[in-house]
């Protein structure tokens, strides 16, 4: 399948003359292929609307190469405007306009028909406030306007940064249902988001970002099968417990104890365990695989995990700890805009 | 043309503009009222009556003359003058007696109360239009696109029309027409209201087809120095990302350089310091020639002394407003090109 969007070794740093310089994309690399809804992870601060918005031509990047459509960008944006839509962190939108009247000038813009406004105002359940001014929309309706906003042009390739912010969860069903049904369509789907279940559940495949770099990236099952340590929970009568854990530390594996019941680590073969116990009398009350969720592998990868007693600070870009590019292409080129 | 017409489109449908537009409106009826409030209409009646005051007046100011000539006559003629008339005798009477004979009586037109008169009194009126409307055109240009900085349609409409300059450029181009739909509007209303008050309540008479000339042609001038204040607030705004950032650099200069030049080279003694401000370019484009003096400059003394002019005329006003103009668009269209949006 061919690549929608390719991004090369993104570097983008912010300079302020009060806080110095911050570097938000420190040689970040994203694939995302035709038909593909892909979902793209990372903390606070790590750079992902950084990355959107230089993508999409809003941010200049300091070096890199970007691509939509095979075509270079931003400088090919104009040729391949009309094909993608987009939103990219809250949207905003004049208070005193109607939803109606904000999505019919951009349609004007794009040269579309008035029925189109109509359209999207329907497939994101807005037909009944459209004619209602903006500043009586809730946060939840506002995010809804802006994903018309993104479907007005029928798009081939649609970026939505956090579109289920705000939403309530009959919303977050109905954008997920609305996601599905444009990748069933043919379209290319790039979601940015922390509903980390949600992405789990409607993502063919991912990428997460830490600190500015890519950290993981792949087929959602390939990425979760990274952290997969083979690991099971083994129940057992509470009198066999201890006896069960010898014989499996006996047998080669790794074993540890868990709310009563045992997590038993490299294991290829969960007739193994049963084998093991089944031999010397010891009975199994479960068996069951602990497969890691995205969650979890999200948590890990980008070494967020919550401790208790701490507060995690925002993953801020850092001008020292980077460290050098390890994959920077050889054709990296200065972007110019 | 579609983002032009979207953009043209998007100005009309906005609350600020029609808020400002009847906020100016307001303006332009009260001042219409005051003028119409202050003239009293003249008719055969009541010029009648100022004549015949006049002519009152002249009967009593030449009696009382006459009366002032007898008395002099008998104190200086009386052995024992009083010296009220002074040394001159008969003839300081002589003196009191060809004045009584010289005057005349008034004009009537002194008697009669005050009149708008549409043909000396319009470009006063006029020059508080260009005023307002040239506040007005610096507001709403700041906020065509200071608003869309602060709302977020600017990332809209970068996502939607990617090639940066033709969209600040076609902004200001809706921003100026716009303006300039406005602002005939406003000034046909501002002199046809003048004009009608003149012949309701005033004087019509010397209106003639040079004096309309003129007239439009000092209407035209109070436009194009409305879209150059229009230009100057979208451009400052856009630098600033912000409508506020505008309204604030415009207030920092009326403070800091219309009045911080007349102190700064006042306590420097420069010649001429009114050439540094931009108001004197400004009066300039509306009457055509300012003239700046300085009198007496050496007290009369010496070579080069007596009074000195500086003048600016429509060349030199138009050539400064001008380079202020493009200049501030094209940083503000420069900067557009370079920085990040949102």
């Amino acid at each position: 399948m061919a690549a929608v969007i390719e991004i090369e070794n993104l570097r983008k740093t912010y300079v302020s003359l009060l806080r110095g310089k911050r570097v938000a994309l420190n040689g970040f690399d994203m694939q995302v292929t035709a038909g593909q809804v892909h979902g793209f992870l990372g903390p606070n601060g790590s750079g992902k609307t950084t990355t959107l918005r230089t993508l999409l031509g809003l941010a200049r990047a300091d070096s890199g190469r970007m691509f939509l459509f095979g075509q270079p960008v931003p400088q090919a944006l104009p040729a391949v405007v009309h094909r993608f839509g987009a939103i990219v962190e809250s949207p905003q939108f004049f208070r005193n306009f109607t939803g109606r009247r904000t999505l019919s000038l951009l349609a004007r813009v794009g040269g579309l028909p008035d029925a189109r406004v109509d359209q999207v105002l329907e497939l994101v359940g807005m037909r009944e406030r459209g004619d209602e001014k903006v500043k009586t929309y809730s946060l939840g309706m506002k995010q809804r306007l802006a994903v018309a906003t993104a479907l007005l042009k029928s798009p081939e390739l649609l970026i939505l940064d956090e579109p289920a912010n705000g939403l309530d969860p009959a919303g977050i069903r109905e954008m997920r249902d609305l996601v599905r049904g444009l990748a069933a369509a043919g379209s290319t789907v790039l979601v940015s988001s922390h509903l980390l279940d949600e992405i789990e559940q409607i993502c063919d495949s991912v990428t997460i970002i830490s600190r500015g770099k890519r950290v993981a990236a792949g087929p959602v099952a390939d990425v979760l099968a990274t952290q997969d340590k083979g690991e099971h929970l083994v129940g057992v009568r509470d009198d066999d417990r201890d006896r069960a854990a010898e014989l499996l530390s006996a047998a080669g594996l790794s074993v540890v104890p868990r709310d009563g019941r045992l997590v038993v680590g490299g294991v290829s073969d969960p007739a193994r365990v049963s084998e093991v116990l089944g031999s010397a009398g010891v009975w199994l009350t479960e068996l069951s695989p602990l497969t890691p969720d995205l969650e979890s592998v999200f948590l890990t990868i980008t070494g967020t995990t919550p401790e208790p007693g701490t507060h995690r600070p925002v993953d801020e870009s850092r001008d020292e700890p980077w460290p050098a590019p390890t994959e920077a292409p050889a054709k990296a080129e200065e972007l110019s805009q | 043309m579609r983002l032009l017409r979207t953009e043209l489109s998007r100005f009309f449908a906005r609350r600020f503009l029609h808020v400002l537009s009847i906020f100016i409106l307001l303006i332009m009826g009260t001042v219409l009222a005051a003028v119409a409030g202050n003239s009293t209409p003249v008719g055969p009646e009541q010029y009648a009556a100022a004549k015949d005051a006049a002519q009152r007046d002249f009967e009593l100011n030449k009696q009382m003359l006459q009366l002032e000539y007898e008395n002099c006559v008998e104190d200086v003629t009386s052995p024992t003058p009083s010296g009220t008339w002074g040394n001159g005798g008969i003839e300081v009477c002589a003196g009191i007696l060809e004045k009584a004979r010289a005057i005349s009586p008034s004009d009537p037109v002194a008697y009669l109360p005050d009149q708008f008169n549409l043909r000396y009194e319009l470009d006063t009126w006029l020059y508080l239009a260009a005023l307002v409307l040239c506040l007005f055109a610096f507001t709403i240009g700041a906020s065509f696109v200071g608003a869309e900085w602060t709302s977020g349609g600017m990332t809209n409409l970068a996502l939607w029309y990617p090639r940066r300059v033709a969209l600040l450029a076609t902004k200001l181009t809706a921003a100026l027409l716009g303006t300039a739909a406005v602002g005939a509007a406003y000034l046909a209303l501002w002199t046809g209201g003048l004009g009608l008050v003149a012949q309701w309540r005033g004087v019509v008479d010397g209106a003639t087809a040079g004096f309309w000339q003129s007239t439009a042609l000092l209407c035209l001038r109070v436009l194009v120095l409305a879209l150059a204040s229009a230009a100057i607030g979208f451009a400052l705004a856009s630098l600033g990302r912000h409508t506020a950032s505008a309204l604030g650099i415009g207030i920092g200069y009326a403070i800091v350089v219309e009045l911080g030049t007349l102190l700064v080279f006042g306590v420097l003694n420069a010649s001429f310091p009114e050439r540094f401000r931009l108001s004197t370019y400004i009066g300039a484009w509306l009457t055509q020639r300012v003239e700046l003096y300085e009198y007496d400059v050496c007290a009369g003394v010496g070579p080069g002394c007596g009074n000195r002019f500086y003048v600016v005329d429509l060349a030199a006003s138009s050539a400064v407003l001008g380079t202020v103009v493009v200049l501030l668009a094209g940083a503000a269209l420069f900067a557009f090109r370079r920085r990040d949006i949102a």
